[in-house]
């Protein structure tokens, strides 16, 4: 039987309006453009089988990222699983070159108190400053509270603020007792 | 206020990324999954069903199961069964009997009966108690989980779990439930700090500041302490009377008996 054309319909809008945005977070974590393009292809094959659960409106992308983390994370497992409708791509996203950047100090500084921190820290901070993610976004993404998101965001960068040694210099605290309010 | 960003280190941009892929190679990936009837996910795939405070099932059915869970098969032990097991057609009805257990009596239940499952309360705000805040399950021979919401207080919850009887697969399933007192609230769809507490963007109000706005609206207030991501010397909370009005505010949270909790400190979030 063949799928009805409105489900085909809300396929194609998912898939265009998320191609690029899942295509960059999965290439960001990947080392080789075959498995961008297996990773993508399972994302959005889930996408197709799990259609209905998708929410709809602003959830639809953080729901998307969640599947493609969930894909990323077995495909480290070693859980690969190769399908024959990602030839062309592979081959198109092997093209990537990353070139060693010709980086100053600090972005070098960052990139070692960033490679130092926690897988958990890494993919908030990453989220939010590469798909620039809200923290409701991310909540949807990592299936945890706003709040939850907020504390590890806010860790994570205090984490990377003492790693380079910018934080900023401590007001001077007064001595005087501030106007009371029962604790 | 220096907020340190890894923007810079961004492996790709969004401009290289809208360029990588070929429109014919975009094309061809979308046709080929389309062509494809909609089969369910292999068993090992993990499917990730996030539900917060949409109600599942109308409130007629949660109360015909309220109805029926007189305890199908009560677990052997001294202490009151947390939850209780109902047989009804193809699936077993699991509901909550006791919604302050520990969730470890929930999955001991649950593995009685063979079933890796794995059911949380949180406290959280009164219009989402009884809700489901997060589910997660796997794909299982035997079909999916449904859930029954209802409502949710202290010592009582109406809500319910349908699991297929052969159901074998993982679940995780997360109900909101009222707070106790002195608990905060573990969920919230806030987006920016001190949005719970009607103050979004807290962060950047000085402690006097924010105090004086809460005042006015006669929140009672406390307060917790950081500093370069530590506690110190207050783990507990520190006393008003210590804290500076000029101090950075990082996050303000509200409690469960609707004080505002002030996150502050000598410096501003990191």
């Amino acid at each position: 039987m063949r799928p009805p054309d409105n489900r085909r319909r809300r396929f194609e809008e998912l898939y265009q309006a998320n191609h690029d945005p899942v295509l960059g977070y999965v290439v960001r974590r990947t080392a080789n453009g075959h498995d961008a393009a297996d990773i993508l292809a399972e994302t959005f094959m889930t996408v197709w089988r799990r259609l209905d659960d998708v929410p709809a409106g602003e959830k639809a992308r953080p729901w998307l990222f969640g599947v493609a983390r969930r894909v990323l994370a077995n495909h480290r497992r070693g859980e690969r699983r190769h399908t024959a409708l990602t030839a062309r791509l592979a081959s198109e996203l092997s093209a990537i070159q990353r070139q060693p950047r010709k980086e100053s100090a600090d972005v070098d500084a960052l990139a070692k108190a960033f490679a130092e921190l926690s897988d958990g820290y890494r993919e908030v901070l990453s989220l939010a400053d590469w798909e620039g993610m809200s923290i409701a976004e991310i909540a949807v993404v990592l299936g945890c509270s706003a709040n939850a998101v907020r504390i590890r965001l806010h860790r994570a960068r205090r984490r990377l603020a003492r790693a380079l040694s910018v934080d900023p210099p401590r007001r001077a605290a007064r001595a005087q007792v501030p106007e009371g309010d029962s604790a | 206020m220096t907020k340190i960003s890894i923007s810079r280190l961004n492996p790709v941009t969004d401009n290289e990324i809208a360029v990588l892929v070929s429109t014919e190679a975009r094309d061809e990936l979308a046709e080929h999954i389309t062509a494809a009837t909609p089969e369910p996910a292999p068993r090992s795939w993990w499917c990730r069903r996030l539900i917060v405070g949409i109600p599942l099932m109308g409130v007629a059915t949660a109360a015909a199961v309220v109805a029926f869970s007189s305890g199908w098969v009560g677990p052997q032990r001294a202490e009151a069964a947390a939850l209780s097991f109902q047989r009804e057609g193809g699936y077993l009805v699991v509901r909550v009997q006791d919604p302050n257990a520990d969730p470890e009596r929930y999955r001991e239940e649950f593995q009685q009966r063979g079933m890796d499952i794995h059911l949380k309360l949180a406290p959280t705000s009164p219009d989402k108690a009884g809700k489901v805040l997060f589910m997660e399950d796997r794909d299982d021979p035997a079909g999916r989980l449904e859930v029954v919401e209802g409502s949710c207080g202290e010592r009582a919850c109406s809500v319910a779990v349908k699991v297929p009887v052969s159901y074998r697969s993982y679940a995780s399933i997360v109900f909101g439930r009222a707070v106790e007192q002195g608990e905060m609230y573990d969920t919230g769809a806030d987006d920016e700090p001190g949005e719970g507490i009607g103050l979004p963007g807290i962060d950047k109000y000085t402690v006097a500041e924010a105090v004086a706005i809460l005042r006015a609206r006669n929140v009672p207030i406390e307060y917790r302490y950081q500093y370069r991501g530590s506690d110190r010397p207050y783990p507990n909370g520190i006393p008003a009377d210590k804290v500076d009005p000029d101090w950075y505010i990082h996050e303000g949270l509200r409690g469960s008996e609707n004080q505002a909790i002030l996150f502050v400190g000598p410096e501003p979030e990191g």
